[in-house]
């Protein structure tokens, strides 16, 4: 309990209306405020080993690139998602946060490394750029656990994806620049961001080719066809994985279309496929998988570990940014995993830390609020025990035979980000979500009504009326995805709150959580 | 031997409680806040032109 009835004080204290940075940190008892003092400095420490060499390129980065600016707040991503932690929990969030700020940080430090713009005339950056393949945000770059001598940099990723994420703030110049070119602002921001970036010229030019996907929605297909226009001179590829991924009779096109996007690779950067180097980046693959199911084993039962922000958005990176081949989240999820079952063990044997009320979460999540659920667990006792975002293919692949891997690789395609449940259709985003709340033993659903999403949208009403018959509890939370200007977050947790207070007839454990105001902050 | 110890304990304390003052009270962030706002106000004064 982070509130004090005595003094009134609660973690509401921490928000200033007037500025984007917390008053101060919290002091969470003397073992706990130094291991987060312990981990801050690690992180600053990490940033300025691997980027301190490439100061000028990092200062030139800041004036040339918008989307740089939200990374100087790398911190305040941690402090976000660990406010009124303690014991193991802040443990589990430093431990799986930090993973994801160690893998951008080398992404960062290998746009600084290659970008054009960044170092024009320079033959070492030429020689990178030669040597690298660029992914656009919603493909994972899973296909390069065949290519070991290349380098891959996700472009979205790192211009779109993580600075939402890290900065509420950092979309909506971009999303104003493209809605002013004369795209319809009822388009989703997400690709309506990157289409931003792009008629502003704002994407690192890091590599060779590009690589990209078809996502089955009105925004991303306008997304692609813009990309293609802008990224005049580099040859590109779609990867196109079937939208009905349950039928068998898909899966031979799926593969072909891998193969197409292997051969793709190996014509435009003049290399060969590697068997050998797949086989161990696929054993690694499944290792990671593994731990992500063991997550879920433990947060199905009444004592669940590594909740909210902390699972869902270290496994979404680790899938679509990371694409599994970082070793170092691998060597994270092994201490994570390990903890969480000592974890488990400890509150089992004592009964402690079972949840008020458990949830999951459900459809398109708003990148700007990412810690919206450790808000809802703060301010409510509502645990998230687990997030449509983590549930990305987990399936392993097939080591060993060839055609088989390919169609497990093919599989982890189909079931990537937005295509394995919103895109999915009705079978993979709806019942799905009724087998997840027995699976996990909830009866809320906090459920993003992300308002510009037609796929989402649609189905609407069919939510409301099989949630209603199944006795589980939706809680509708509005938002924009990335335009915090539609739905701010105050008006998401206004949402929630008046559900709390008149469906379940609760009081709140932290009342000065219920509402203050945070627009200007990242 | 002695002194050079009393030294580098001296220095690690004084590092110590300057790295932890900025910490507790979130120095470092109230800095970044200011060249956050001067970036982004740099950006916003740039000319760009808006082209596919």
């Amino acid at each position: 309990m982070t509130y004090d009835p005595k003094t009134g004080k609660g973690l509401g204290r921490f928000y200033d209306a007037d500025h984007r940075a917390l008053k101060y940190r919290e002091w969470r008892g003397a073992k706990d405020t130094f291991y987060d003092y312990a981990r801050w400095m690690k992180l600053y420490g990490f940033m300025a080993a691997e980027l301190g060499p490439y100061a000028p390129q990092m200062a030139r980065a800041m004036l040339r690139y918008r989307w740089m600016v939200p990374y100087l707040t790398a911190a305040n991503m941690m402090d976000r998602h660990t406010i009124g932690q303690s014991g193991k929990d802040l443990r589990y969030s430093h431990k799986q946060f930090y993973s994801v700020l160690h893998h951008s940080v080398i992404k960062v430090k290998e746009i600084l490394q290659r970008d054009e713009n960044l170092n024009p005339g320079s033959e070492r950056a030429r020689k990178l750029r030669e040597n690298t393949v660029m992914f656009d945000e919603m493909t994972p770059s899973l296909i390069m656990m065949g290519f070991p001598t290349l380098d891959w940099i996700d472009i979205a990723m790192m211009a779109v994806g993580m600075p939402s994420e890290v900065d509420q703030n950092s979309c909506m110049y971009y999303i104003d620049a493209i809605e002013h070119f004369g795209l319809a602002p009822d388009v989703c921001p997400e690709p309506a961001t990157e289409c931003g970036v792009a008629v502003v010229d704002d994407y690192a030019k890091v590599g060779k080719c590009y690589v990209t996907s078809s996502m089955p929605c009105d925004g991303a297909v306008q997304q692609t066809a813009l990309m293609s226009r802008y990224l005049k001179g580099v040859s590109i590829f779609q990867i196109t994985p079937p939208q009905r991924i349950n039928e068998p009779q898909v899966q031979e096109y799926a593969v072909k279309n891998l193969k197409k996007a292997i051969r793709f690779i190996e014509d435009e950067m003049g290399v060969k496929w590697d068997w050998d180097a797949f086989w161990k980046n696929a054993a690694m693959y499944n290792q990671m998988a593994e731990c992500m199911i063991e997550k879920w084993d433990v947060n199905s039962t009444d004592y669940p570990q590594v909740c909210g922000a902390a699972l869902a958005l270290q496994r979404e990176f680790e899938f679509m940014g990371a694409a599994c081949l970082d070793e170092y989240m691998l060597k994270t999820d092994r201490e994570v995993t390990k903890m969480m079952h000592k974890g488990y063990e400890y509150d089992l044997a004592h009964g402690t830390n079972k949840p008020k009320y458990r949830c999951i979460v459900w459809a398109c999540p708003a990148h700007y609020y990412t810690n919206f659920a450790n808000w809802a667990d703060l301010c409510w006792g509502v645990k998230c025990v687990n997030d449509m975002e983590a549930m990305l293919s987990y399936l392993p692949i097939t080591v060993g035979d060839q055609e088989q891997a390919l169609r497990d690789l093919a599989r982890c395609y189909e079931r990537m980000m937005m295509r394995s449940h919103t895109n999915g259709g009705y079978v993979n985003l709806l019942d799905e979500l009724w087998k997840m709340c027995d699976r996990f033993n909830v009866n809320i659903v906090i459920m993003y009504d992300h308002v510009s999403c037609r796929n989402v949208g649609g189905l609407h009403g069919l939510f409301e009326d099989e949630a209603r018959s199944r006795g589980i509890h939706l809680i509708w939370v509005p938002h924009d995805v990335m335009d915090p200007r539609t739905v701010s977050r105050r008006e998401m947790r206004d949402a929630f709150n008046k559900y709390m207070v008149n469906v379940f007839r609760e009081e709140p454990l932290d009342p000065t959580l219920l509402d203050y105001e945070d627009a200007l902050a990242w | 031997m002695k002194k050079l110890c009393v030294k580098a304990a001296l220095v690690i304390a004084s590092v110590f409680v300057v790295t932890f003052t900025a910490y507790i009270t979130n120095a470092d962030m109230k800095l970044v806040e200011k060249i956050y706002d001067w970036l982004i106000k740099y950006h916003d004064t740039k000319h760009v032109e808006e082209k596919l």
